[in-house]
């Protein structure tokens, strides 16, 4: 129920150490601000009470996106949607990433929405991580200690949890491998949804066949996840008919999608099944 | 020369500016000194005794200034048509649905207010509950209202021929059961109101209304005060839809607590209160059975039909009987015989909503029709072009046709969206997508009913002393456009530009008594009082004129802002010349009355077995095209080809905007929207999880206006705010259908029902 806020004290570090410090002060009654889609929504709506909210906004060096030939492309945790999604770097590289951020919310949402928020908000449906995860983002960490990486598969705990421990993301690097992807989102309508089920595909097209075959999924468990054991099958069995659809299977089985208002339970692994089909047919295609 | 300067064009609304810049005050936008905030207790059960309240606590909280419960009532049962009375403004002795009004608190700030309710005590004894409307029809199911002998509310028959003969002179009998869902109007307002009662006993409600007059009577009689002693004001209204037509007990309750407390009380839903509390479309279950001969002519037509009435009556006796008015009058069908029950469920209940019961009713006939047709080897065209109504035809209900244009409906909308080819391409497009195209037609009212025996009303104008034009109309602005219809039609007779005019519409201590806006009424009644209205203060202006210019009022025109000789239009006056000459020379303002009236409505009440009750049909066809995806049952709606049978066009962008707002809002319920309830309780009460069709959802239109120039509208005009809604679900099935061979019965065609009934039947 939309409830009025309680009060709660707003702090704009203007470094990440100050920010960090004041984490550190605060724990468990702070919570982190970037562009607060997801937060306010949670303060408003499900009874979330932070005493402390650390805007880390006025921090300087945590947005941008660039891309090095060396490095690999490197987004800040700031970047919001509507960057992501319009990034030249983002598009010649890794368009179905551009492509995944675009179908966040809405233009006003995607204008707020940050990459970073995204992933530490750590919903199942989280609309960045399928994508995220075929390109082995790495993501980067700064805590009291000083700065981890974290490949993004280590990264969600389970719904909104993270392995995040009084830490804040800065943001994320992608490994310079050449990829072509996809990512297709299923919801009953084209904007302002979530995802009844979201499903990301990507691999590198190499002479005679795929390498780095990557399927992950979203909203079908309690964290995004990668279908290790479809991988590994088109990755033996290459790109034919019935390999594709016996990796459909096999993701329709491994996932374990919850039931709600949005879908039943059976209807969601079908579409896991369906759309897994669906994005390595495309792949094959394309 | 055209014939009409204003009327028909394509013209900026009047109230335009203020909605752009937001200068327009909404009610949340209204804050009144020493204003408190209100909030209702609800029920947290579906069907529970009464056994305790207690509010000593809340009373202690500090800030709270009023505490009530059902002994601050005078206890009168409420429901819109008196004789159907069974809610208490809060409940007594029991709780009928999960969101009845138990008690309500006033306070300083809306954080107190909220935190008080959490402090009253109640002690329920929970009922088993009844949330199935055919559970609820068994002998022995649990009572919703105790005091009544089974769940059914109310019941309407009709019956027009003779059916059994219908039926014995078919070649064929059709049997099919169709069921509707419960969509929520989503009116981006939410409700609201804010009530003060002066030291004199006056009550002045602020709230967005339909129908201010109705409300005003509801709200004495469930407090058991004169009409006169309130008044309802209107502010700018976010969005009706039917479902601001009859009294929220929200009003009632901040009545009472500005009474106890002396100071203006303010309750405001948020959207969970709204979704969950503010009232349905009725879900329905038809059960349809037609006779048709072999050439396609429908001989008999009989409905059973099943209201989920939810917890109260409210606008259920109205919907069902209004359905079967249209039931009788969409094809020229010599038999009929159409039997509604209303029942009790402990649910939330439902009001009107645009299509108005009729909506649910053609998702049965018009599918059906579809499925005749096809047995019978004819186009879905055919048949329909086979039984229309034409101008003039006198139906079996006693009824007489008078404007109607559904023939070059049909056949504008089968030219415009390519219908004879598209319905012979292939249907299959590989990979598991499907194309298809459908269609739908409808009848609805044009000029609301004469239900109430009453469906009259006044309007005045003034011409003040610079040239500026006032109208006093009793035309709600619920965002339709209602303001713009009384200056757009008042211009037309006076020759002015609208943006001279001002309409005032919203004080029922001001504006003439009227219905209000529903059934498409507005256009026709308060256009036709303002046309009249516009006549006799023109008559004053042209006397004037015709001084100045020295000749006879009958010999005078006015257009574009002058005043001219007909004959020799180089003799002119200005508009505002012939006003200033009216108050500095001859010595008088300008000023006219102008009034509708409807003879036949005192005859024709609602308890009167008559077949005419709508005084003029406006009708629709609509075609939709589809592409079916049967990897996930997602219908994608390509184009909607939407002709509608306006009488006259008052202006082209209000109709076109009318028109494809309910195909917008129709869409959601064929294919996305519903309240899915468990145990009573709405599970989806927000707007991420209840799934309206967006602006990037809209499909491209192709709207058409057939100007079918009727003889009683003002202009030939009539209402079409309701109907384009009605044929959308059916057309959309219909379609579906065309693509994929498989019948829906049931709304919404949602993905998971599509792709689960498209696997069971095509494998
Ligand atoms: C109307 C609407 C529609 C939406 N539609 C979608 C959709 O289609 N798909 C989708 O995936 N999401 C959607 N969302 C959710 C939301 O917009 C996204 O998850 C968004 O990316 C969150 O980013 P943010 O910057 O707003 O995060 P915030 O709300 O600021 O933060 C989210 C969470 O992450 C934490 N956090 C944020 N940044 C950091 C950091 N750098 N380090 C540590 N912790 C941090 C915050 O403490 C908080 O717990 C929607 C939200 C709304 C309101």
């Amino acid at each position: 129920m939309l409830r009025s806020m309680q009060p709660f004290n707003y702090l704009r570090p203007s470094t990440l150490s100050e920010a960090l410090k004041l984490l550190g002060d605060h724990g468990r009654e702070a919570k982190v601000l970037a562009g607060g889609t997801d937060l306010i929504v949670g303060m408003k709506e499900k009874g979330l009470s932070p005493r402390y909210v650390i805007d880390i906004k006025g921090i300087e060096g945590l947005d941008g996106i660039g891309y090095d030939p060396n490095e690999g492309l490197r987004i800040g945790t700031l970047a919001t949607m509507s960057e992501v999604s319009a990034s030249s770097c983002v598009r010649e590289h890794y368009l179905f990433l551009a492509h995944a951020a675009g179908e966040v919310g809405s233009v006003q949402v995607r204008n707020r929405a940050t990459i970073g928020g995204n992933l530490c908000n750590a919903a199942p449906s989280a609309e960045t991580a399928p994508a995220l995860l075929c390109l082995d983002a790495v993501l980067t960490v700064a805590g009291p200690k000083g700065e981890r990486a974290v490949a993004i598969e280590e990264f969600f705990r389970g719904p909104g949890m993270t392995v995040l421990d009084g830490e804040i993301l800065t943001g994320m690097l992608i490994p310079p491998v050449e990829r072509k992807g996809i990512y297709i989102k299923h919801s009953p309508r084209n904007a302002m949804d979530i995802a009844v089920i979201g499903a990301a595909a990507a691999v590198t097209p190499k002479e005679g066949g795929w390498e780095n075959v990557r399927i992950a999924l979203g909203a079908v468990a309690p964290t995004p996840v990668r279908v290790h054991e479809a991988e590994e099958l088109i990755r033996k069995k290459g790109q034919t008919k019935e390999a594709i659809e016996e990796a459909g299977r096999m993701a329709g089985e491994t996932a374990s999608p919850i039931f709600d208002v949005r879908a039943s339970a059976e209807y969601r692994s079908e579409m896991v099944e369906n759309l897994v089909i669906r994005a390595l047919s495309e792949l094959c295609d394309s | 020369m055209e014939q009409y300067s204003v009327f028909g064009k394509p013209l900026p609304r009047i109230d335009a500016w203020e909605k752009v810049t937001g200068e327009a005050r909404y009610l949340d936008d209204i804050f009144m000194p020493g204003m408190l905030y209100g909030k209702v207790l609800r029920s947290p059960h579906a069907h529970a005794r009464i056994v305790r309240i207690d509010t000593q606590k809340a009373e202690a909280l500090r800030g709270v200034r009023a505490v009530i419960t059902h002994r601050d009532t005078p206890g009168v049962k409420f429901s819109f048509f008196p004789v159907f009375a069974d809610k208490l403004p809060l409940c007594r002795d029991k709780v009928r649905y999960i969101g009845d009004e138990v008690a309500a608190v006033a306070a300083e700030t809306a954080a107190i207010a909220e935190q008080a309710l959490s402090l009253i005590e109640v002690e329920y004894d929970l009922l088993p509950a009844v949330t199935d409307l055919e559970e609820a029809m068994k002998p022995g199911a649990p009572l919703v209202h105790e005091d009544k002998e089974k769940n059914i509310a109310f019941e309407g028959h009709k019956s027009f021929g003779d059916i059994k003969k219908g039926f014995a002179d078919s070649d064929y009998i059709f049997e099919d059961r169709y069921v509707t869902s419960k969509v929520a109007h989503c009116c981006m307002e939410t409700h609201g109101c804010i009530a003060s009662f002066d030291r004199l006993g006056k009550l002045t409600v602020m709230m967005p209304s339909q129908a201010p007059h109705t409300v005003r009577q509801e709200i004495a009689r469930i407090l058991d005060i004169p009409r006169s002693k309130v008044r309802i004001v209107v502010p700018a209204v976010g969005g009706g839809f039917g479902q601001r037509l009859v009294t929220d007990m929200k009003v009632p309750a901040a009545a009472i607590l500005s009474r106890i407390a002396r100071r203006p009380v303010k309750i405001v839903n948020t959207r969970e209160d709204e979704f969950c509390t503010a009232r349905t479309r009725y879900p329905y279950i038809v059960e349809l059975k037609t006779g048709v001969r072999k050439d396609g002519r429908i001989l008999a037509r009989q409905a059973r039909v099943l209201i989920d009435n939810g917890a109260y009556n409210d606008k259920g006796p109205a919907t069902l009987n209004y359905a079967g008015e249209c039931f009788a009058v969409l094809y020229n069908v010599p038999h009929v015989r159409y039997d509604g029950y209303g029942v009790y469920t402990n649910k939330q209940f439902g009001t009107a909503f645009r299509g108005f019961g009729n909506v649910q009713v053609t998702f049965a006939t018009e599918s059906q029709l579809d499925e005749i047709a096809e047995k019978l080897g004819m186009g879905p065209e055919e048949i329909r072009l086979k039984n229309a109504n034409k101008p003039n035809e006198l139906m079996s209900c006693g009824a007489t046709v008078t404007s109607c244009g559904l023939v070059e409906c049909i056949r504008e909308t089968m030219k415009k969206s390519g219908w004879d080819e598209k319905r012979k391409m292939k249907t299959d497009l590989g990979n598991g997508w499907y194309r298809g195209i459908g269609m739908a037609t409808m009848v609805h009212t044009g000029a609301g009913g004469r239900f109430y025996g009453y469906a009259a009303t006044d309007t005045f104008t003034k011409i003040s002393e610079d040239g500026c034009i006032t109208v006093i109309s009793p035309a709600p602005e619920i965002g339709q456009g209602g303001k713009m219809v009384v200056a757009q039609i008042t211009a037309e007779v006076l020759g002015v530009d609208p943006s001279r005019i001002t309409v005032i519409n919203n004080d029922t201590d001001i504006i003439p008594y009227d219905l209000g806006a529903w059934g498409s009424r507005t256009s026709f009644v308060c256009g036709n009082a303002a046309k009249a209205a516009a006549e006799s203060v023109k008559e004053e202006i042209f006397g004037a004129a015709a001084k100045m210019l020295q000749t006879t009022p009958g010999k005078l025109c006015a257009r574009d802002e002058k005043i001219f000789i007909d004959e020799d239009p180089s003799k002119a006056v200005s508009f505002e010349e012939a006003a200033v000459y009216a108050v500095s020379n001859l010595g008088y303002p300008l000023s006219g009355k102008g009034r509708y009236t409807d003879p036949l409505a005192p005859q024709v009440g609602i308890d009167k077995k008559y077949g005419h009750h709508l005084p003029t049909f406006t009708f629709a066809c609509h075609v939709v095209e589809v592409e079916v995806d049967s990897g996930t049952g997602e219908v994608k709606v390509v184009k909607v080809t939407a002709a509608q049978d306006t009488g006259r066009t008052i202006n082209r962008h209000m109709a076109e905007g009318q028109i494809e707002g309910s195909i917008l809002q129709g869409l959601g319920y064929a294919i996305s929207e519903e309240c899915v309830e468990d145990g009573g309780r709405m599970m989806n009460p927000t707007f991420a999880d209840y799934k309206i069709q967006t602006a990037v959802d809209a499909p491209p239109y192709d709207v058409i206006l057939i100007e079918t120039d009727d003889p009683d509208g003002p202009f030939g005009a009539k209402g079409i705010g309701e109907p384009a809604l009605v044929p959308l679900p059916a057309a959309v099935g219909n379609a579906v259908y065309h693509a994929t061979g498989v019948r829906f019965k049931k709304l919404p065609l949602n993905q998971e029902r599509v792709y689960f009934s498209l696997k069971k039947e095509k494998g």
